[in-house]
């Protein structure tokens, strides 16, 4: 079943979620290494973008999101009922 | 997937050390009707909730419930944080600090340890789930209440105040998503 542009959209904004909290982690022990303080940023940067397009096609994605009105942060699917496949 | 803010939902801040007020205010760190069973009873119901908005207010509430949570082990822990262990002698307080010395440690106020047994999950019935909810609410407010009238710290009165506070809030959002719910039982959706 090929992907939806919805699904493979939350498996980017994961990659370079997870990448910059690798190295949040990496930074509480090494908070003096500049080069891994810079690259989480670069990963902060492109993972905003992400979360720019999502939100712009699918609806918000954090509490702190506008959203749309009538409110839409209630809409499903919710996390646990996301599957790989669909048409958007 | 959850994010922490660094900052409290309210700021917590206490009139001077008092350990025997801590133990008082523990059980809404680990007691049944604290704010750990409350994210930990929304947080597992919210799976099998038959509606968006009832998944939705599943996941604001116990999202909110865990930032209590902090603001409670903030209370327990400026209420002893620094105190001499002889301070902590003449009280049942001792005995905790026998076994974990000031860690501020899910139990209720005599100890027993926080248990999921304090909570309820019922898959097929949201409408059990949300009376639940409810009664979980009220529970938290009288605990609120009744650890008001042992406090005579008005600092932390403020933050416990705030607290019950928001226990009548949810349990009035916790009612209306139960009214909309037994609406639409006689409509397309039959819960029971």
């Amino acid at each position: 079943m090929p992907k939806s542009k919805r699904y493979k959209l939350l498996q980017d904004i994961n990659s370079v979620s997870f990448a910059a909290l690798e190295l949040t982690l990496f930074l509480d022990t090494h908070p003096d290494d500049r080069a891994m303080w810079e690259q989480r940023k670069t990963y902060l940067k492109e993972r905003e973008c992400l979360i720019a397009e999502y939100e712009d096609r699918y609806g918000p994605l954090t509490q702190n999101s506008p959203g749309d009105f009538p409110w839409n942060w209630i809409d499903e699917p919710w996390p646990w009922e996301m599957t790989p496949g669909g048409d958007d | 997937m959850w994010i922490y803010e660094k900052r409290l939902q309210k700021q917590v801040s206490v009139d001077g050390k008092n350990p025997k007020l801590a133990e008082y205010i523990l059980t809404q760190f680990g007691g049944p009707d604290g704010e750990l069973s409350a994210a930990i009873r929304y947080l597992t119901q919210r799976y099998t909730m038959p509606t968006g908005y009832t998944k939705a207010l599943l996941t604001d509430i116990g999202t909110e419930e865990l930032a209590h949570w902090e603001m409670i082990a903030t209370m327990v822990y400026q209420l002893t944080d620094g105190l001499d262990p002889e301070a902590y002698k003449q009280m049942d307080m001792a005995k905790k600090y026998a076994q974990r010395g000031p860690a501020v440690f899910p139990t209720d106020s005599e100890g027993n340890p926080w248990t999921a047994a304090y909570i309820q999950a019922h898959g097929n019935d949201p409408v059990a789930n949300l009376q639940e909810d409810l009664a979980a609410e009220s529970k938290a407010r009288a605990t609120y209440e009744n650890l008001l009238d042992l406090s005579d710290d008005e600092k932390l009165n403020r933050g416990l105040r705030f607290l019950r506070e928001r226990e009548v809030v949810h349990f009035q959002r916790f009612g209306e998503a139960l009214n909309q719910i037994q609406e639409e039982k006689h409509q397309r959706r039959v819960f029971y």
